[in-house]
């Protein structure tokens, strides 16, 4: 077989679709992709993960919608609460799909609902416009108002019912995306891939909260550097159980080393959020430092995925 | 809108806790519009947004900035030579909102309300609008807020003060100083500032039937509309104020 090298060494499959790069742009931190161009060498990003989209348009919450958490004089997360603002389903098949599917790389559709058939709604509008998206992303880290507002994500049975109501109406690949919250994680992988899910994110914010003198508690999801050692656990975890999943690794990714860590615990691929605010570039630039070390330690990605785990952890637990 | 470093080339603290910093760098830009900005040197996640408050090819482009927290503080300590890293211009300026509400922006008299750092997106208005009268009132608490007073009076602007405390100009609120005004002879209002002061100028030019454009201000994460954080209600929807803003008509604005 010829080696795969150069840049046809960073492509990855998932379901058959192939993303040419495993430096992806997350969810609700790319906008729908095109703010981007111009700036964004996006031959560089195997796909753009749009803003979450529900059946229905939502305004999102009242200002303000992030705070910032320091330590000593370091800004170290950013707490969000923007409240999935979106245009609804019909309204972004046809006013950002086009525009979106003008951008060389693939489009993930985020897509969160306050219920569970929402989901498959959302697929079912999308399917049938005219540029539908490369594959689905299943936002789970969101309450189900139906059953007092639980995360859908954390219910075992919500996850099986809503991934099986989404592989009905698509054939595309089906990523889910999860909360950091590692115990429970192994099942409800188990479960996603027994009714036909194809790959994982890994993961969505933490639930937090931040005090301010003035305003009082700022309640959001935290993302940026303290996310890191919190989903890379997650993300070992998994693939340890499952060794042949694929996992798509995403918190407090900032460089080169950040991303490398997560593919050494096993992940495919690689989702950049917080870190394309401070430097839009970010993605490009992980891409770039890849290809590099790749090309400089004359190995291929998938010898560093997992090899991380090889190594014997000096505490287990 | 494009993603550069710059070298602070100056820095000057034009009253207590505030400054005018030059940015070596080619810029573009139309007023009211912004850069995202941040450092090496200051270890932060997000950028932090700051108006344009003058571009020429000798003195560069010019930000006018109060330490309100922590990454002000930190930025202020930033040495001539320092190098920061920006992203803009950004946003929508003052002329593409105007015209956006179908203004062509020949006006002969126009009356511009700031009140302290605000006056950074407004300044370069009153060489935009060169050949046209123009009124400036500006507040503060006190006289420290009122930066900038001499260039202002230079560019051939009737400036009017206030202060809350009284220690110049007027003791009051800007709308009090309106108030004296024949507002009715001016073609438009144009202003920027704390968003309780550009609330009561809003109420002010609605009685009278002006026309009002103000740059918001809202918290913001990314600057160019990949974040959704700096949402502004507005009676056609929710807007972002770093894209669709920052300026906006205040009519359009759901107060
Ligand atoms: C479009 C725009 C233009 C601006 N132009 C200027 C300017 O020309 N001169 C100037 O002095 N200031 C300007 N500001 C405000 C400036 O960005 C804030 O003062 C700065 O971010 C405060 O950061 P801090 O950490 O020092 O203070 P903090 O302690 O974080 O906050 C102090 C104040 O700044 C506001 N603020 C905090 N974080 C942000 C953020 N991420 N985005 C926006 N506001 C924030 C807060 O609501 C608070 O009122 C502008 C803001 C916007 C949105
Ligand atoms: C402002 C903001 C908005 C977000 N919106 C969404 C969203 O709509 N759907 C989603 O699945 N995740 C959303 N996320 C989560 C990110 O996609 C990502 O999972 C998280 O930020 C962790 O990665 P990071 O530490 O690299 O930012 C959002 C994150 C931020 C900061
Ligand atoms: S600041 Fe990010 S969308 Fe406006």
């Amino acid at each position: 077989m010829a080696e795969i090298s150069g840049a046809d060494a960073l492509s990855f499959e998932i379901k058959g679709v192939s993303f040419s790069s495993p430096i992806i742009l997350a969810s609700g931190t790319a906008g729908y992709g095109y703010e981007l161009e111009g700036i964004l060498d996006f031959s560089k990003v195997g796909a753009v993960v749009t803003k979450g989209i529900s059946p229905k348009p939502r305004d999102g919450n009242p200002p303000p919608r992030i705070a910032e958490f320091s330590v000593k004089g370091f800004q170290i997360a950013l707490l969000n609460s923007i409240g999935l603002q979106n245009p609804g389903a019909r309204a972004f098949a046809k006013y950002h799909m086009p525009k979106l599917k003008k951008i060389p790389t693939k489009i993930i559709a985020n897509i969160f609902g306050e219920k569970e058939r929402d989901y498959p709604h959302v697929i079912k509008v999308l399917e049938s416009c005219e540029n539908p998206p490369d594959a689905y992303e299943l936002n789970l880290s969101c309450p189900n108002t139906e059953k007092g507002g639980i995360e859908f994500g954390v219910n075992p049975k919500s996850v099986q019912r809503i991934v099986r109501l989404c592989r009905k109406f698509t054939s595309r690949p089906i990523l889910v995306k999860f909360s950091p919250f590692s115990e429970i994680l192994p099942q409800l992988v188990k479960i996603s891939l027994s009714e036909g899910a194809d790959a994982f994110t890994i993961s969505n914010t933490l639930p937090s909260a931040l005090w301010d003198k003035k305003q009082g508690f700022f309640k959001g999801g935290m993302s940026g550097y303290p996310l890191k050692p919190v989903v890379l656990r997650c993300v070992i975890e998994l693939c340890e159980r499952f060794p042949d999943i694929k996992i798509i690794g995403c918190g407090g990714i900032y460089n080169f080393d950040d991303a490398i860590e997560y593919f050494l615990a096993g992940a495919t691929a690689v989702q950049i959020g917080t870190a394309t605010f401070l430097n839009p570039r970010t993605a490009e630039e992980i891409y770039d430092s890849l290809l590099a070390e790749l090309k400089k330690s004359g190995k291929t990605l998938r010898e560093i995925i997992g090899s991380g785990l090889k190594i014997r952890s000096y505490q287990k637990n | 809108m494009n993603m550069f470093e710059a070298k602070i080339i100056d820095k000057k603290e034009v009253a207590p806790s505030t400054f005018v910093f030059n940015l070596d760098c080619k810029i573009g830009y139309e007023p009211g519009q912004f850069v995202m900005i941040s450092s090496p040197s200051i270890p932060w996640i997000i950028p932090k947004p700051f108006s344009i408050l003058s571009y020429d090819d000798q003195d560069g482009l010019s930000i006018l900035f109060k330490v309100y927290g922590l990454w002000t503080e930190k930025f202020s300590a930033l040495s001539v030579g320092s190098t920061v890293n920006l992203v803009g211009p950004c946003g929508s300026g003052f002329i593409t909102s105007l015209k956006r509400y179908g203004f062509s922006g020949n006006f002969s008299r126009i009356l511009f309300v700031a009140g302290g750092v605000g006056i950074a997106s407004i300044f370069s208005l009153f060489k935009h609008f060169d050949g046209a009268e123009k009124v400036l009132v500006f507040g503060g608490r006190t006289e420290k807020d009122l930066v900038l007073l001499e260039k202002i009076s230079s560019l051939g602007v009737q400036v009017l003060v206030s202060t809350e405390d009284g220690s110049a100009g007027f003791k009051g609120r800007v709308t009090d100083v309106m108030q004296k005004l024949d507002i009715g002879d001016f073609d438009v209002i144009l202003c920027c500032g704390p968003v309780p002061m550009m609330k009561a100028v809003s109420d002010f030019a609605k009685i009278l039937d002006k026309p009002l454009f103000l740059a918001m201000e809202e918290r913001m994460a990314c600057g160019i509309g990949i974040c959704f954080s700096c949402a502004v209600k507005t009676k056609n929807g929710v807007k972002l104020c770093c894209r669709y803003g920052p300026v906006f008509s205040s009519d359009e604005i759901a107060w």
